[in-house]
């Protein structure tokens, strides 16, 4: 589905003292089947434009359209319950939101409440269940005997369940060990890849996630976007991120010190170690250090 | 040499019939050590943790905390006093409507009298950084601030010891920076002891020794050099190489000269721009 915000403005306690204005005539195009990452300091309005995205809060004044859906300050809830099959948001510590008794009946609630039969609901279950890495052994256990990584994993089996064409995530690996951050965002990306039509929205901090599996990256700042395009043209302008309190990849972090202490014109576009190795051996052939032995 | 946590031959699981979570661990904490306890999600780290302040206390083995075997029920208040703790959610340690409040909250329950209460207060705020925030609603305060919030509290009780449990792993970067820089300079400026339990790699850099925990047993001990350089050690543990130091092994392979103690972006750069001088030592 495709994600146009068009003039899009939304006040938190609008017509009281505490009026605050989080998107401020926020304006952008997301293509339909792309990964895209959301980044911007705490406080830039990034959450709050992506509750917009199935309707959770609806514009101040402005538009959103998702697909074939249009969203305006007026729009009604009913005209906004088939958006939601659509398009599935996966919120910080989802596995806060587990309330069934059984692993299986938790992850089947979703397809059921949108029409499945149970039977039909627990075969979904089983297999997204399967796909995030929970063990057939789990299923009738209670989610809430499980580890932490593993009820996160419950969670987003409930939501991948659904089978969205747009799947929103904001902070999904926050609190995860290394092992379990990486395991998760591959879990998302063969999700994303499976089905040409399917979108990612990612909403992050790790500026490492966001420049790895990326299309297209969003800077946002005091309710606009900033910044627009793909990971390298974002990632270049490390001082201006740095200026907005926010960090860059490793990679590019590294680059950029080894740039300004020596002086040396080079490019910090790296996001893996091998790119990263490689930007620093041409840098020491510059330099003139690279006499081979 | 004092120590402030003595653990011998610890093992602990939370029922009959569960799988042990630690399993003989023997550990000392020197009087103002930075202490960082690396492992992976489910490693028994943070079980660990709540021994050095009798959370929890022993079943099996011993825990002496400022001196103090945590056995004995009547010496909590002292130890609880002395070993301060900040956890992880930043949401869920704060209680008191303001920040003053809640930096007051242990000093009242402890019986601190009123003076030397608001004394407390202030320099801790102060000490922290906080200052001009004591009438906030901790709930409006950014993550790292929350924290820091949460520490002031902790340290207004003038523990002898404190124990970061994964105190940064729901931060922001810019957070998460926040508290590691008030970490180093409380350890530059004070004789405390600091116990940091960690799965990044990168706050360990600075401690003055690391253990890695995996499944409840002590892998390794060692300096920062020793444990973030030896990459199979920290693989098997499910933890991340630093990423100078991975940047630093992939160049030696192309027989660039460096140093062996690069742990840190800072250091590979330094390192890197020295390499100017000299030449003939790359094969690519």
């Amino acid at each position: 589905m495709q994600i146009k915000a068009d003039n899009l403005t939304y006040k938190y306690m609008k017509n009281t003292p505490f009026e605050k204005e989080a998107l401020k005539g926020f304006n952008i195009t997301i293509p339909e089947g792309r990964f895209t990452s959301v980044i911007g300091h705490t406080g830039s309005g990034k959450s709050t434009f992506i509750q917009h995205l199935n309707g959770l809060l609806k514009p101040s004044s402005g538009t959103v359209a998702v697909g074939d859906w249009t969203i305006r300050a007026d729009t009604k809830q009913k005209h906004l319950y088939e958006l939601r099959r659509h398009a599935s948001i996966v919120f910080q510590f989802p596995e806060h939101q587990l309330f069934h008794e059984t692993v299986l009946s938790d992850v089947a609630y979703g397809p059921v409440n949108f029409g499945l039969s149970k039977l039909e609901a627990e075969k979904r279950a089983k297999e997204y269940l399967e796909l995030a890495g929970i063990h057939p052994d789990m299923f009738d256990r209670s989610p809430f005997d499980l580890s932490g990584g593993q009820m996160r994993r419950v969670a987003i089996a409930g939501v991948l369940a659904l089978n969205p064409k747009l799947l929103i995530l904001d902070e999904p690996t926050a609190g995860l060990d290394p092992e379990g951050q990486v395991k998760m965002m591959e879990l998302f990306y063969d999700w994303f890849q499976e089905k040409k039509e399917r979108s990612i929205i990612l909403v992050t901090h790790q500026m490492e996630d966001a420049a790895r599996y990326s299309d297209e990256i969003v800077l946002m700042d005091k309710g606009t976007v900033k910044d627009q395009g793909r990971p390298h043209q974002v990632f270049s302008k490390a001082g201006e991120l740095k200026a907005m309190g926010l960090s860059v990849p490793e990679s590019v972090k590294l680059l950029s010190m080894l740039r300004e202490q020596s002086g040396e014109d080079m490019s910090t576009a790296a996001f893996t170690l091998e790119e990263t190795v490689d930007q620093v051996l041409e840098f020491l052939r510059k330099r003139g250090v690279s006499d081979r032995v | 040499m004092t120590y402030d946590i003595q653990v011998k031959g610890l093992s602990f699981r939370y029922h009959e019939q569960a799988p042990y979570v630690l399993k003989d661990i023997s550990l000392e904490v020197k009087r103002g050590e930075w202490l960082a306890v690396l492992g992976h999600n489910g490693s028994g780290k943070s079980t660990l943790a709540k021994f050095f302040n009798a959370l929890h206390v022993p079943e099996e083995g011993e825990v002496m905390a400022c001196g103090h075997l945590t056995n004995d029920p009547s010496q909590h208040p002292f130890i609880r006093r002395q070993v301060g703790m900040v956890f992880q959610n930043p949401d869920n340690q704060l209680v008191a409507p303001t920040v003053e409040d809640d930096v007051a909250f242990g000093l009242e329950n402890a019986g601190v009298p009123y003076d030397e209460m608001q004394k407390r207060v202030y320099e801790s705020i102060s000490r922290l950084g906080l200052s001009g925030l004591e009438k906030q609603e901790p709930h409006r305060l950014s993550g790292g601030q929350k924290q820091r919030v949460a520490l002031a509290g902790a340290l207004a009780l003038r523990p002898r010891v404190i124990v970061l449990d994964e105190a940064t792993s729901m931060l922001d970067p810019m957070g998460r920076q926040e508290v590691i820089a008030t970490v180093q300079k409380l350890r530059e400026e004070e004789n405390l002891t600091i116990v940091t339990i960690t799965h990044d790699v990168r706050e360990a850099v600075s401690a003055d020794r690391i253990i890695v925990l995996k499944e409840g047993r002590i892998e390794q001990d060692g300096t920062p050099q020793d444990i973030l350089t030896n990459e199979s050690a920290l693989h098997q543990a499910q933890l991340k190489t630093p990423f100078a130091v991975q940047v630093a092994q992939e160049l030696r392979k192309y027989h660039v000269r460096l140093p062996d103690n690069v742990l840190t972006e800072e250091e590979l750069v330094e390192a890197l721009c020295r390499l100017k001088q000299t030449t003939s030592h790359i094969n690519i």
